[in-house]
């Protein structure tokens, strides 16, 4: 038997993160939820699978547009078609979807209850898939206990949307522990809601597929669903199935050697390059970090635009797609020495000794946050705080900025200093 | 730290060079002078990469390769001392002196945690950082906080770094503007917002439409079925309708079929069968009456023909040859005349021939004289040879003849021409005398520029020696010029040498421009004074100023007073008033102390006018007595200049006009002696030419001597040069010309005498081939008969009529052959034509023969015709006879097959069975059409039978039925037409719910995620730039602070110290914002006031004082200039070197110069204790360094 296991699939959920630039692939990020879920789609057909289950956030919660729901119900058609049965339960995400609750979908999808666990047995096929959906969007206690027992001689899995016992970055929704879903009896647990692909145990199996497609920098690296082979109770083989269509992915370049922008940017481009290569020129989402002492840190510092110009140029270039270039971190420090710099009695030491200072001070971080009113009150409000959510006045993005005000300001007045 | 040996090994234009810098015990300020391209801004790069390593791409690998570059130093810093080497490295560029690598962090104690960044900014300083500092302080409009931060960061053009920061910061967000990168960015996010939201299709509206679509369908199903009845009612009406007519026609046929009655059955090809054997009999009719007709005509033309007659039974061959022969006969009697007259002419002509060869005139024996062809070739061969024969003969003798004429002639001519002359000494002395025409050009040219530069220095002499002087001049021209005549022994002195003069007028300049310095600075010190005493009374004016030593007297007096007070308690004599006048004392002292303290800028500036007044006193003393000096010099060099010029013939002005005198002086000297020297070559050549002319007249006499009187060559003597010239020349010619004529002569006697042995030969060769050719030709034309030698002419005319006359003689027996066979055939012809005409045609035994020929045979041509006809005619009347029979045979057979049919059709004849068939074909076509009608019916019936049809028909009135169907033809158009509105109202819904699939929600919602991006990221950059701008101004704010009191009261002093006290000191403005530099007369002004050159001092001031403030614990590296005072006058600049004198006790000061002003006014300006001097060359493997200043 051939069962593909997948979960949030956040069909048509935006890329995140990237502005938009004159030659940006605009075109190529266009339904990459979609085209993912597609790929899902042709895996269960080609892989010939008895069985598609899903465990749960198909959308995003606040979603309404409804023509995301057709698609889905279109694609569950074609599984129809080739005579594939899904299971699903409603996750976090569904669980207030407008679409969810007004979308009609094939016969062969069978959506388990969101009132209490369920079972769906597939006597032809040798399966029972025990499981609950979501009734709201948070689900604070512990679903487990209430799922039945293993079906006697019938493959036994178990579909569930949890973080289990936490996760980084994820709600601590439906919590349980490893040991009660291994405890529970059953030969496979097909786990929704943590994006990042996770095998928590064998034999039992207990598995994070990860979400579909990655939709912003922190779900690097490639994504897709699991694909289970079964031999009558026993588990052949658990294999991860790359289903994305744009890769996320940082590409930290180290320019220690550059002396200048032009060797910096040959240094990125041959980092662009593999990372292309390594991603099987999908088209990249890609956050180029330069890190490294660099001797033309004060070029890269104050020829930045410039040089972020140049690098998505560069991104346009390598691989059949290119690389959509979200962003253009500088990490690199100065060939000069910062704290001996700082224990310069001289003006410049006491700039530097004052942006240490006011790092330290929470107080004055929360006055320097103040005299941002004026800009706050002219940005969305959506949009003041960056893409953890945190607010620019913050003290901590603030002490953050601090950084990079620091790493602006010192080279542009060292420069000029050895540009005489 | 301090440097205390510095070797540049290799590096730059520098080889094992090394420089002393060990020299003051502390600090020391090194001046270090190298002209420029001396290398010196090369060394202050050395002490860059000495302590902080060589740059990846430095400049001064140009002398030395990048790998080889060396510096090495010994350092100090306290009781420490560090020795070592610096290398071009990536890595381990510090090194030891083995060259071991050696750690940086050896060198980091030394060097104070100062890195090259620092170094740069604080401790190298030349003049374009100092007027980059000044445009930087002008930029910044003297804000005092940035110019305290430039300052304290080296320079750094803080104002530029915040401008920029300002720029990019407005360029990404204003409050109030729409254009800024961050404001656009919000309102394209706003509008990305609206957008997404605007394209989302919701839930519900898909379900409602939906709802609609299925609702849409249920009516078109209804009216499906509607329209489906209402068409079977339809389709009932038409059946009845259409069936009606059939219905009735079905009744029609029946009625005829039954009117009809029986009809017998007929065959069903009867008609066909009939018709044909009618056609067919009617056929065979014809054909026999045609056959008929035909026997009878041939019968007809058979009797016609004539009977047959007996020549027809003649052989056709005898025919055929009989009119072959006819034509034969009639030809050979037209030829016969013919050639009887070609025998005739033959035997004329071959009787003239024998006449023309002078042969008896019969034809018979001419046959003797005919010649055999090899004979005639021969004969002719002959007479071709002869003319070769003769001709080369006859030639030979005749050129034999003309040669030894001219051979003759020749050699008297040579005998003519008398002895041979040697030309070569007459060539000789010819060439040299016209070799003279170049020292006669000389000759001229010399004599032109004599003349020239005798009227030059006529001209000079003139402008030399003039008015009072004039009598001396030509004394003095002859005393100067010893090798012409001399005059008189009262000559004038020679002037004094133009160095003497030079050296005089510099020194006068000298005198004069320093008795103007001292004029002009008399008058500034006047000034100076006047603007002292004009500030003092300014201040004095504001009211009393207290003075230190006001104070010091006051607290004296105080002093005093207790003293008394004292004294007078212990003498108790303590009264109330002496504790009242101390009291008053007190106060006194109290109050100047306490005006001190509150007035201290106005007694410091009372303090500094008055110094300032008395410094231009004593400084208008000094300038009174220098020019008191100067005066007195002036006239020591008038007394010694008239002295130099005493007993010279001029007359005594300036050392300037008397340097143009003396060089005139000097010009006219040089003419002269051109003069003499154009005198002497004009004398050398004349000698040179006459020598010539003596040695050309010799030659040409011994010529005219060896000649004898030859026409043109006259007596040598007393003749002119050119005529002489002429002479000889001409000689020359005729002695070459006799030459050329003899070996002409020579030649050609030489090639005549050769042409006289040629012919002879050629005369005895040719006679034995002649003797030959005469014996043949005799024996050739023996048979012509011509007598013993016959002319080659007469035999070949001979031998040409031989010839004819053979031709003529072959032509007559063949055309007497031909008349006797055209005769013999005639006779042939009437013998074989005689019987056949008596036998067939007697009667044309009178006509010729030829003509009865003819005649017989057209008879027998016809008689064969006629044969032919009636044999034709009866063969044909054979056929037709046959033919007849035969057609008579079918037409009784087809009679039978009549008399069958009519059996078969039990008719009694023809016309019978014709009527018999028209009833079986009509009742046979009704029957057909009842089964048509039928089947029809039943097809329109829709599965009615047809009595049901019949019923139905005839149960309906059809008016009725068309009233109904028009009725339900209405009510179906309607209901197609709703059902048509439906299925696009299905349509359009249904589309409609194509919307609800497409992606533009999605899309757009990716599009506001881009502007969110784009917004973040412009928030981001916005915000760094903000609050870098807002942190740089408050800790510029706060330096400004901190450093303001210190650094800007060291400033002030220290730019006063280098204004000169023009400027009084620093004073910051309004708002303590900018800063004021303020005048000696106290009028303050911002820093774009002050000149260029003030602005270098004020920044130099700022520098300086945060350098003192930086290095105050003592902690420093040496700090190095590089012609930063290159802008400074001589006293700003002497100022400056005093400042940095006092701060190299502490720091040592590296001074790289290329102005040697600058040694000196540093030794004027710097203690001896810390100044030494160095001078930079970059010799290759020289030491560099000079001698310290002791």
């Amino acid at each position: 038997m051939r069962l593909v296991h997948a979960a949030d699939l956040h069909i048509d959920s935006p890329l995140l993160g990237l502005e938009r630039y004159e030659g940006a692939p605009v075109d190529q990020i266009r339904r990459a939820t979609r085209r993912a879920t597609e790929n899902l789609v042709e895996l269960c057909i080609d892989e010939r699978a008895e069985l598609l289950v899903l465990a749960g956030d198909l959308y995003d919660d606040d979603w309404r547009d409804y023509s995301t729901g057709l698609f889905f119900a279109a694609q569950m058609a074609r599984l129809k078609d080739a005579g594939i049965r899904v299971v699903w339960i409603r996750g976090n995400h569904d669980a207030a979807s407008k679409i969810t609750r007004h979308l009609r979908l094939s016969d062969n999808v069978r959506e388990l209850s969101t009132k209490r666990a369920e079972s769906v047995v597939y006597e032809d096929i040798g399966v029972a898939v025990h499981g609950m959906g979501y009734p709201s969007p948070s689900v604070d206690g512990s679903l487990v206990e209430g799922y039945p027992a293993p079906c006697s001689g019938l493959f036994n899995v178990g579909l569930l949307h949890t973080a289990v016992d936490g996760r980084p970055g994820h709600a601590r929704y439906a919590p349980c522990s490893v040991s009660q879903l291994v405890n529970k009896g059953y030969e496979y647990w097909a786990l929704g809601h943590v994006h990042t692909r996770e095998v928590l145990h064998q034999d039992p199996w207990v598995v994070f597929p990860g979400n579909l497609q990655g939709r912003h920098m922190r779900e690097t690296g490639p994504k897709g669903a699991t694909l289970i082979h079964t031999e009558g109770l026993k588990v052949v083989s658990v294999e991860h199935r790359v289903l994305d269509v744009v890769r996320w992915i940082k590409v930290p370049v180290d320019v220690t050697a550059a002396r200048d922008l032009d060797q910096v940017l040959s240094a990125v481009e041959g980092a662009l390059s593999q990372a292309t290569q390594a991603a099987d020129d999908r088209l990249l989402a890609v956050r180029v970090e330069l890190t490294g002492t660099a001797p033309c840190h004060a070029a890269i510092v104050t020829e930045h635009d410039q040089l972020l110009a140049e690098v998505r140029r560069l991104g346009l270039e390598v691989g059949a797609l290119g690389a959509w270039v979200e962003r253009l971190f500088v990490r690199t420090s100065a060939a000069y020495d910062r704290s001996a710099l700082a224990l310069r009695e001289d003006a410049l030491g006491a700039l530097l000794a004052a942006f240490q200072a006011l790092r330290d001070d929470p107080q004055s971080l929360a006055e320097l946050g103040e005299s941002l009113a004026e800009v706050r009150q002219k940005i969305p409000q959506e949009l003041w705080h960056d893409a953890d959510g945190v607010a620019y006045d913050s003290p901590e993005l603030l002490r953050e900025l601090l950084d990079d005000v620091e790493a602006m300001i010192v080279p542009r007045i060292v420069s000029s200093e050895e540009g005489r | 730290m301090r440097l205390l040996r510095f070797g540049l090994h290799a590096y730059g234009p520098f080889n094992e060079t090394e420089l002393d810098l060990s020299g003051p015990a502390r600090g020391g300020l090194h001046v270090i002078f190298g002209l420029n391209e001396a290398g010196k801004s090369t060394a202050l790069r050395a002490v860059s990469a000495l302590l902080f390593g060589m740059g990846e791409r430095t400049v001064d690998a140009h002398s030395h390769p990048a790998r080889d570059l060396k510096l090495q130093a010994l350092v100090e810093e306290g009781a420490r001392q560090l020795t070592f080497v610096r290398r071009k490295r990536r890595k381990d560029s510090l090194r030891t002196l083995a060259d071991e690598p050696l750690s940086e962090a050896e060198l980091a104690p030394f060097l104070h945690g100062v890195d090259a960044a620092v170094f740069h900014s604080l401790f190298g300083l030349d003049h374009e950082r100092l007027k980059l500092g000044g445009q930087a302080l002008l930029n910044g409009q003297g804000d005092i906080g940035e110019s305290l931060f430039d300052a304290g960061t080296g320079g750094a053009g803080i104002h530029a770094v915040l401008s920029d920061l300002e720029r990019e910061s407005d360029a990404l967000f204003k409050v109030r503007a729409a254009k800024p990168s961050l404001n656009a960015a919000v309102t394209e996010f706003k509008a990305a917002k609206k957008k997404s939201r605007d394209e989302v299709r919701l839930p519900e509206k898909y379900l409602e439409q939906l709802g609609a679509v299925e609702r849409a369908k249920v009516r078109r199903r209804e009216l499906a079925l509607e329209r489906a009845q209402l068409g079977r009612q339809q389709e009932r009406i038409d059946r009845i309708l259409a069936t009606q007519p059939g219905v009735l026609r079905r009744q029609q046929c029946k009625n005829d079929l039954a009117k009809l009655g029986n009809v017998p059955h007929l065959p069903e090809d009867v008609t066909t069968e009939r018709r044909e054997a009618q056609q067919l009999l009617s056929e065979c009719a014809r054909d026999i009456e045609r056959s008929e007709r035909e026997i009878q005509r041939r019968r007809h033309e058979l009797a016609e023909l004539p009977p047959e007659t007996e020549i027809v039974e003649l052989a056709k061959q005898t025919f055929d040859e009989l009119r072959d022969k006819v034509g034969i006969h009639r030809k050979a009697a037209r030829d016969l005349p013919n050639v009887r007259g070609q025998i005739k002419q033959a035997e004329t002509d071959a009787l003239r021939i024998l006449v023309r060869m002078g042969k008896p005139a019969d034809l018979d024996a001419a046959e003797a004289l005919r010649l055999d062809t090899a004979r005639i070739a021969k004969i002719r061969r002959l007479a071709r040879e002869r003319g070769v024969l003769f001709q080369r003969q006859q030639s030979a003798g005749e050129r034999l003849e003309h040669a030894e004429q001219e051979l003759l002639e020749k050699r008297r001519a040579l005998e003519a021409l008398g002895p041979k002359l040697d030309p070569l000494g007459l060539q000789a002395a010819l060439r040299e005398v016209r070799g003279l025409g170049a020292i006669e050009q000389r000759l001229s040219e010399l004599r032109q520029a004599l003349a020239s530069e005798q009227q030059r220095s006529d001209e000079l002499r003139r402008r030399v020696f003039t008015g009072a002087v004039a009598s001396a001049a030509k004394a003095a021209t002859l005393r100067l010029f010893p090798d012409l005549p001399a005059a008189s022994p009262d000559a004038g002195a020679l002037p004094p040498e133009l160095e003497v003069i030079e050296a005089s007028l510099v020194e006068l300049e000298a005198l004069d421009a320093a008795r103007a310095q001292v004029e002009v600075e008399l008058a500034r010190a006047e000034r100076e004074q006047a603007e002292a005493e004009r500030h003092m009374h300014t201040i004095e004016r504001q009211g009393g100023v207290p003075s230190e030593r006001e104070l010091a007297e006051s607290r004296d007096r105080r002093g005093v007073g207790f003293s008394e007070l004292l004294q007078a308690s212990r003498d108790g004599t303590l009264s109330h008033a002496g504790i009242a006048d101390y009291e008053t004392l007190v106060r006194a002292a109290d109050e100047v102390a306490d005006r001190l303290r509150r007035e201290a800028t106005r007694v410091a500036e009372l303090a500094q006018w008055t110094v300032m007044f008395e410094h231009w006193q004593t400084r208008k003393g000094e300038l009174a007595r220098e020019r008191s000096a100067a005066q007195k010099a002036r006239s020591v060099f008038d007394r010694r200049w008239r002295g130099a010029w005493q007993g010279v013939p001029a007359e005594l002005r300036s050392p300037r006009e008397m340097l143009a005198w003396r060089r005139r002086f000097d010009e006219l000297e040089a003419a002269n002696a051109s003069v003499a020297r154009l005198e002497r070559e004009q004398a050398e050549l004349a000698s040179e030419r006459a020598a010539c002319l003596r040695r050309l007249k010799q030659e040409l006499a011994g010529a005219v001597e060896g000649r004898g009187a030859v026409e043109g060559w006259g007596a040598v003597e007393g003749v002119s040069a050119s005529a002489l010239v002429e002479m000889a020349t001409a000689a020359l010619h005729a002695i070459e010309q006799a030459e050329l004529q003899r070996r002409t002569l020579s030649l050609e006697v030489q090639q005549l005498v050769t042409s006289v042995e040629r012919e002879t030969q050629t005369l005895r060769v040719s006679a034995p081939p002649l003797a030959v050719w005469q014996e043949a030709w005799a024996e050739a034309v023996l048979p012509l008969g011509l007598g013993s030698e016959p002319g080659t002419d007469e035999v070949l005319a001979l031998l040409d009529d031989s010839v004819e006359l053979a031709r003529k003689l072959d032509e007559l027996p063949h055309n007497r052959r031909r008349v006797a066979g055209m005769e013999r055939d005639a006779r042939a012809f009437e013998a074989a034509l005689a019987p056949l005409v008596a036998r067939y045609a007697p009667e044309l035994e009178r006509l010729p023969v030829d003509e009865a020929a003819e005649r017989l045979a057209e008879r027998y041509q016809t008689a064969v015709q006629e044969r032919q006809t009636r044999s034709r005619l009866s063969a044909e009347l054979d056929e037709r006879t046959a033919e007849l029979a035969n057609q008579r045979q079918r037409q009784a057979q087809l009679l039978a097959r009549v008399r069958a049919l009519l059996e078969r059709s039990q008719a009694t004849d023809l016309n019978e069975l014709e009527r018999l068939e028209g009833q079986w074909r009509a009742a046979r076509e009704l029957a057909t059409r009842l089964h048509e009608l039928e089947d029809q019916l039943i097809a329109q019936g829709g599965g009615l039978s047809l009595e049901q049809m019949v019923s139905e028909a005839t149960a309906s009135e059809p008016a009725a039925l068309r009233v109904e169907r028009e009725e339900l033809r209405s009510r179906l158009e309607e209901t197609e037409k709703a059902a048509h509105e439906v299925a696009i109202e299905i349509d359009r819904l249904e589309r409609g719910l194509e919307y609800y699939t497409d992606e533009t929600a999605a899309h757009a919602a990716q599009q506001q995620e881009q502007r969110a991006a784009q917004v973040r990221e412009l928030l981001e950059r916005y915000l760094r730039v903000r609050l870098g701008r807002t942190l740089l101004e408050r800790e510029i704010g706060r330096y400004r602070e901190r450093h303001q009191g210190p650094v800007l009261s060291r400033a002030s002093e220290l730019f006063q110290r280098l204004t000169l006290a023009r400027y009084r000191g620093l004073r910051v403005g309004q708002e303590e914002r900018t800063l004021g530099c303020v005048r000696a007369d106290g009028d303050e002004v911002g820093v774009a006031q002050l000149s260029e050159g003030t602005q270098y001092q004020l920044y130099l001031a700022l520098r300086l004082a945060t350098l003192e403030h930086y290095v105050k614990d003592g902690a420093s590296i040496p700090l190095v200039f590089d012609d930063a005072l290159i802008h400074f006058d001589d006293d700003r600049a002497a100022a400056a070197f005093g400042v940095l004198g006092e701060l190299a006790d502490r720091v040592q000061i590296l001074y790289f110069t290329h102005l040697s002003r600058d040694l000196r006014l540093s030794e004027q300006a710097v203690s001896p204790a810390v100044l030494r001097h160095h001078r930079l060359a970059a010799t290759r493997g020289a030491s560099s360094e000079i001698g310290a200043r002791p």
